[in-house]
């Protein structure tokens, strides 16, 4: 159950979304990801660490990101994911959905601006 | 697509994945770890931070592994695991679906190769697609007929269509040598014909553009390779031996290339001679510049670029033209003129000049096929549906535990599917022993056919095994999943109406299988009875201990009577020699494939009417020679002679036919003259055995006698002997004469009715096959719906019932059931009669005989079925019985 309520803290299709973007950075080993995010986000976002590996896996299997084997700074065997052509795609289609979303919602929670 | 290959291949890998996720999170734990140390936090705490803040490793690499397994692969291998443990648990009721699928596609397999090889495979030659048959109209308008030799020369010569047009006529031809006589198959041939068929002789050559163009000038003969390994072991010197051919000699040029076995599907050809060799081989008649004979056939190899259509039009203006030169022979008897046509070899094989006995030959094999593989199909989808029923409550539980119907389904039909996959697999090797076996007691005289297993019957097989599953695991699995899940979890509280649909259905499956047994049994028994009245039948002569010699007069001249006087001579002489108790001539031998048919007007009832009858001509003491007997009048008699009033004998089916049996006096009208029935003869079957027979006129011999007879004698001494001495006394007659070696009857038409007995016989075979398996799976059936009775049995002992009134009882339910069901299959097999009527020789399809035999056999299945089962459930305790379900 655990693994559940870390991603309920998201909404839905978040956590992709954010490992998509960081992923537009460069390579990145699975740790690196979860430090990007947790740092861009001035720790607001604290995933679940564990939940980011299904959701890795997931991504890869549906083509949107790839991954390679190879070193890491202090020389320890990594996996290395990277966007592919299609997972920048659905970057691309994520964000402005998201966008579209925050917009509405914060037109609901601060109606005053419609008045002006 | 793509996504669906990923998950695939990730499924394949997923061991190796996880260990590449272990390794991967053991990193990102490591890395959590320092960066905590260096950010102050003590080691050991560190370590347990590091882990809090990822979660429960465990459930991550469970959810991981789950997202690889895709579900529909992980289920297929789940359900294919469970399969082959229910397969394993009810290995009995396996192995008989698994048999009957392995027997049933073999068999058919083998048989739909056999006919295969016949209709369907390509004829051996260069770029078979090419080539072409082309057809004259017939004298009757049938559009599929033969041409003459000059009509050939002319299309040959004048259609710019064909790159090469062959023709070919049949011959047949005597062997002899210092030991035996054999007779041979062979075709007589254009000079061009193996080139045009684009074939290279394995041995020696072909023939050159010179042979084959002055008659009679090349005596040289093409062997076949099948004939070269049969009838000369292969010799290495074959090329340049003396065959006497009919008693000419022949030197062989060459062996034909290895499968190859002429141009007709009918017979395989042991030798090829060039057409101007025709009256060395066939003496007598004139083949080749006789406008009228239409007996060749021709091939043609079309030019690139041509089409069909095309050839077919530039054949017919030569066509036209011909007819106006010879408007007499290119009419045909209703006055119209003969019409071209081109088909493409693959099609004509199936409208050449109807093949009888190969036609009957196909469609009993086909009819054969079509049995089996529905009594195979039946055994299976009984054996299927008998354990599912069996397995309702599992199937119950399943449901009620959450499985989704669709899912329960799947799962029933990957257990189908296993079991027509292993049943596939047994049923090909099975074939290819087969094939092997037949091949290797293949008859001498057998048609040719090649029963190496190609693609075509590969898909067959697969067809007919998927199909079966399809449609025989999927009806019962639909079936089982349907039932209300609480009624068959509380299976002792089940509510009545429900207990007594279950034993109805049971009750249903029992007399279905009997009623299709019985329908199927009777098919294959009446196809045995034919093979077997096709081999012992009765043809309405006594064809043992007659020898026969062909006597050819046409090198003779016939001046004033002198083939009459040979004739006459031939018989006093042989009559004389010890040994022979009768002597006679006769046009025609029964069952040797040839007939004469001829207009004949008959007086019927103040009108007058033509009819086409079957004629032979035959001498004095013919009927009693042949064991005819005699039923009115008189036979032919030494005072039937050129000057006397012509007489004729008519057969027992055209007296009745014609006169109401009273033919005696009665006067046919012939082109020569009328004729008066002297005498009714019994019915000889002329053109096959068991046929119906048909109305027949003999005429006499001695009146009329045509320049090629056979001289039949019955012996009583030692055939050899006899042989030689009509050999020698013929030769003393006149030794111009034409004479053949003698040969036994009965062996000649054994030889001759070969293809029509090969064909019963595989009819036979295959109903010996299906009638095991229709055993096998009526006794599966009884014998599971007896067990299903244990409970019931068990109780009744426990009540104290005798064990003779409880056997008496499930005999008799047992029984019932059959009996229910034979009624059912009479009438069945009484419905489908006229469907297998064309196929049966001398048995009518409602044969008694085999409609007794069926009933009994089921009987006695039924009963044995009932009693074991019932005798194994009263020795089980009755305590244990009760629980059982």
């Amino acid at each position: 159950m655990g693994k559940r309520s870390a991603k309920q803290e998201f909404l839905p299709g978040t956590l992709d979304m954010l490992i998509l973007k960081s992923l537009t950075r460069g390579v990145m080993h699975g740790y690196g990801i979860t430090e990007h995010i947790r740092q861009l986000s001035e720790d607001v976002l604290q995933v679940e660490e564990g939940s980011l590996y299904p959701a890795l896996q997931r991504l890869q299997l549906q083509g949107l990101i790839a991954s390679e084997w190879g070193h890491s700074v202090n020389n320890r065997r990594a996996r290395y994911y990277r966007l592919t052509r299609a997972g920048r795609r659905r970057l691309g289609q994520s964000e402005s959905s998201f966008a579209r979303l925050t917009e509405a919602i914060a037109r609901v929670m601060n109606p005053a601006r419609d008045t002006r | 697509m793509l996504h669906a290959f990923r998950r695939a291949l990730a499924f394949i890998r997923r061991n190796r994945l996880d260990a590449e996720l272990a390794e991967e999170i053991r990193l990102h734990l490591e890395l959590r770890r320092q960066q905590l140390i260096e950010n102050g936090v003590d080691p050991r705490e560190a370590d347990y931070e590091a882990r809090r803040r990822f979660g429960n490793v465990t459930a991550v690499r469970e959810e991981t592994f789950a997202m690889w397994g895709s579900p529909s692969l992980d289920t297929l291998t789940h359900d294919v695991r469970y399969g082959l443990r229910m397969i394993a648990k009810s290995r009995g009721v396996s192995a008989v679906a698994m048999v009957s699928l392995a027997v049933g596609i073999s068999v058919s397999t083998l048989l739909f190769s056999f006919a295969n090889s016949f209709l369907f495979r390509p004829l051996h030659a260069a770029t078979p697609a090419e080539l072409m048959q082309v057809f004259t109209s017939d004298s009757d308008g049938g559009l599929y007929g033969g041409s003459s030799y000059l009509d050939y020369e002319a299309y040959r010569d004048s259609a710019a269509v064909f790159s090469g047009l062959l023709a070919s006529t049949r011959a047949q031809a005597t062997l002899s040598d210092a030991e035996r006589s054999d007779v041979l198959q062979g075709l007589l041939v254009s000079g061009n014909y193996f080139n045009v068929l684009g074939l290279q002789p394995s041995r020696g050559r072909f023939f050159l553009a010179e042979e084959a163009r002055t008659p009679g000038a090349d005596p040289v003969v093409v062997v076949s390779h099948d004939a070269w390994w049969r009838r000369f072991g292969s010799d290495p010197q074959i090329v340049g031996r003396v065959l006497r051919l009919n008693g000419y000699a022949f030197t062989v040029i060459g062996v034909g290339p290895p499968r190859f076995t002429g141009t007709s599907i009918e017979y395989a050809a042991d030798f090829f001679a060039p057409v101007t060799m025709q009256r060395a081989i066939s003496p007598g008649s004139e083949m080749l510049p006789n406008r009228s004979a239409r007996i060749f056939n021709m091939f043609g190899r079309l030019k690139r670029g041509v089409s069909i259509q095309a050839a077919e039009v530039s054949l017919r203006v030569v066509g036209a033209q011909l007819l106006l030169q010879y408007p007499d022979e290119w009419r045909d008897r209703s006055g119209r003129a003969r019409l071209v046509s081109v088909l493409p070899e693959r099609k004509a094989r199936f409208v050449g000049a109807a093949p009888g006995a190969t036609a009957w030959l196909f469609s009993s094999v086909m009819a054969g096929v079509v049995v089996l593989l529905g009594i195979a199909c039946l055994n299976v989808a009984t054996v299927l549906l008998a354990r599912a029923t069996t397995r309702r409550k599992e199937i119950a539980v399943r449901l009620a535990l959450g499985a989704s119907r669709r899912r329960v389904v799947q799962q029933l039909l990957t257990e189908c599917a296993l079991l027509a996959a292993a049943g596939g697999a047994l049923g090909l090797l099975m074939a290819q022993w087969l094939a092997a076996l037949v091949a290797r007691f293949r008859p001498d005289e057998a048609p040719p056919f090649d029963l190496s297993l190609d693609y075509r019957v590969l898909v067959f097989s697969v067809a007919a095994s998927l199909l079966t599953v399809v449609l025989f695991g999927l009806a019962p699995a639909l079936q089982t999943t349907r039932p209300d899940v609480n009624a068959e979890l509380k299976d002792t509280a089940r509510p009545l109406h429900v207990r007594r649909l279950r034993v109805r259905l049971r009750d249903g499956l029992v007399i279905v299988q009997v009623a299709l047994s019985v329908a199927l049994l009777i098919g294959a028994a009446l196809l045995f009875r034919s093979f077997h009245v096709g081999r012992t039948g009765d043809p309405g002569f006594r064809r043992d201990g007659v020898l026969s010699v062909d006597i050819d007069l046409s090198t003779m001249t016939n001046v004033s009577g002198t083939r009459a006087r040979f004739y006459r001579e031939a018989v006093a002489s042989m009559s004389q020699t010890p040994g022979v108790e009768r002597a006679a001539l006769a046009a025609l031998v029964p069952l040797n494939g040839s007939n004469i048919t001829e207009a004949i007007e008959i007086s019927e009832g103040g009108g007058r009417r033509s009819v086409v009858l079957d004629i032979n001509v035959v001498g004095a003491g013919y009927f009693a020679l042949m064991d005819v007997p005699l039923m009115r009048g008189r036979e032919f008699g030494a005072a039937d002679r050129e000057n006397m009033p012509t007489v004729a004998i008519v057969n027992d089916t055209m007296a009745r036919q014609f006169w109401n049996g009273d033919a005696i006096g009665h006067v046919l009208m012939e082109k020569e003259g009328p004729v008066e029935v002297v005498g009714v003869v019994g019915d000889v079957r002329h053109r096959s055995f068991g046929e119906r027979p048909r109305p027949m006129v003999y005429f006499c011999a001695d009146q009329r006698s045509y320049r090629r007879m056979t001289l039949h004698v019955r012996t009583g001494g030692p055939p050899a002997a006899v042989a030689r001495e009509m050999q020698r006394a013929l030769h003393e007659i006149d030794p111009a004469a034409g004479v053949s070696r003698p040969y036994r009857m009965s062996e000649y038409i054994d030889r001759v009715t070969m293809p029509q007995r090969l064909g019963a016989l595989a009819a036979a075979a295959t109903g010996v096959v299906e009638l095991a398996l229709a055993v096998m799976a009526l006794y599966g059936v009884i014998a599971y719906a007896t067990s299903q009775r244990t409970r019931e049995i068990g109780l009744r002992m426990a009540l104290g019932a005798p064990a003779g009134a409880v056997t008496h009882l499930i005999m008799r339910d047992g029984l019932r059931l059959t009996l229910a069901g034979l009624v059912l299959g009479f009438a069945i097999a009484l419905a489908a009669g006229p469907l297998i009527a064309s196929l049966l020789i001398g048995v009518g399809a409602a044969d008694p005989v085999s409609f007794t035999a069926a009933a009994v056999l089921m009987l006695a299945v039924a009963a044995v079925a009932s009693y074991l089962p019932a005798r194994r459930a009263m020795r089980v305790d009755p305590s244990v019985a009760l629980r059982t379900e």
